[in-house]
């Protein structure tokens, strides 16, 4: 019986040689063959070690991102050259004149409310110092807008109204300020005013490490603004949500923030 | 200057005043101007548009739906006996709070405006909606089109 499975590893053993590092030795394996192979086994490694990392590991990593990852919320108008912001222009019975997709007709001589654009996006922390980097379109959203062209051109100047941050740690948004914009890139730095998180910042290298097949991924962000976290709710919550706050945004995004679910979506694999 | 210079014959001076209004129509068409004389076509999405002037009611069928919840209204393509309608209706959680049954097949009749968007596509936007099937009719928006889900009035559903 002893014999058998001796003969067994034997036969086994005999089999994985080949699969082994060194086997360059064996005869009839070339160079390229064992670089191929080798590299072969490194991803396996690789795809292992990710398998093998233990949940809490994970829980971590994404409760980490999750505190830097802020919600943005903003909203701006465009003024003339004397000042006067755009207002909703309004029809006979006071309601805001739109077309069939609603979108609004709106000049500095309305008599409606002032007309705003209203946007949200993601930025996360870089440092212990409120500074936060998020994309160009978010800190300057006119930058390369269709919409917002015919406007700068005819000489009118956007201005913010509401440019705000939402942390996981507070339960309001919080002021930021652009400090800069990239020429070139899609990237922009922008501060928080006030407060300083106390989120431990994420992360960016000057020379980030190379990327590696089989390594495990995540994302974390609201690349879909407040719909993926209002979807994320029961329906009768949602219905509540939508009647409690309208076509507010802010309301909307804040009274998530203070039932704490305004949380980002994460999504994750392996490369 | 000469005399020559200055007094420009009859075909010469019919050429520039041409070339003039050449010019003139490529400013007007490349220079971005206003969206109307009353101002510009900007800003975030409010509730589309309603003009009592254009209420027209029209009977059809269902043959298409779209319920959504948030981002935008709920839409059905109608298709009546000359004419397909795209039919704007109300967002999708106020038509859950209306009870509204809504199927492709049925039979509706719709009181609304006929408005075009930006680039000229009409839309019919629903005020009354009435189920031929069910006899129910679901009241979206009031007299003169302001939308019964932001008005914070009660909800309107008119059983038969």
């Amino acid at each position: 019986m002893r014999l058998k499975y001796s003969l067994l590893y034997i036969l086994v053993a005999s089999l994985m040689a080949p699969m082994l590092p060194g086997c360059s030795m064996l005869p009839g394996w070339n160079g390229k063959e064992t670089e191929a192979l080798r590299l072969q086994v490194q991803r396996l490694e690789a795809r292992l070690q990710a398998l093998e990392l233990k949940p809490d590991q994970v829980s971590e990593a994404v409760a980490k991102a999750r505190a830097a990852v802020a919600f943005v919320w903003g909203t701006y108008t465009f003024i003339d050259s004397t000042g006067r912001p755009l207002h909703h222009v309004l029809d006979e019975a006071g309601e805001p004149i739109s077309d069939a997709q609603g979108v609004p007709l709106v000049d500095v001589t309305g008599t409606g409310l002032v007309a705003v654009t209203r946007y949200s996006a993601t930025a996360f922390l870089v440092d212990g110092k409120g500074h936060l980097l998020t994309n160009r379109h978010v800190a300057e959203p006119w930058w390369e807008d269709e919409s917002s062209a015919p406007l700068l051109a005819a000489g009118f100047r956007p201005v913010f109204i509401q440019l705000r941050a939402f942390f996981q740690e507070r339960t309001d948004g919080v002021l930021i300020e652009v400090l800069r914009v990239d020429a070139e890139q899609d990237l922009a730095l922008v501060r928080t005013v006030g407060w300083v998180p106390s989120a431990q910042p994420l992360n960016v290298p000057d020379h980030p490490p190379e990327l590696r097949e089989g390594q495990p991924v995540f994302l974390v962000g609201y690349p879909t603004g407040l719909d993926a976290v209002v979807a994320r709710l029961e329906y009768k919550e949602q219905a509540e949500l939508e009647k409690a706050t309208g076509n507010n945004g802010y309301a909307k995004a804040l009274l998530l923030a203070q039932r704490q679910q305004l949380r980002p979506s994460i999504t994750g694999g392996f490369l | 200057m000469n005399a020559q210079q200055v007094v420009w014959s009859k075909e010469r001076l019919q050429s520039r005043l041409r070339h003039a209004f050449l010019v003139a129509i490529i400013l007007l068409v490349s220079i971005p101007g206003p969206a109307s004389a009353q101002g510009w076509w900007w800003g975030s999405r409010i509730n589309p548009g309603f003009d009592r002037k254009t209420v027209i009611h029209v009977a059809g069928t269902i043959a298409e739906m779209k319920i959504v919840d948030q981002g935008g209204p709920s839409t059905l393509r109608l298709q009546t006996s000359d004419e397909i309608f795209d039919v704007v209706l109300a967002p999708g959680w106020f038509l859950v709070e209306l009870q509204a049954d809504l199927k492709p097949g049925d039979k509706l009749s719709v009181e609304g405006s006929r408005v075009p968007d930006r680039k000229g596509n009409m839309y019919l936007i629903a005020a009354r909606v009435t189920n031929a099937r069910s006899g129910v009719t679901l009241a979206l928006r009031d007299e003169v089109g302001r939308p019964l889900w932001v008005t914070r009035r009660p909800s309107r559903r008119i059983n038969p």
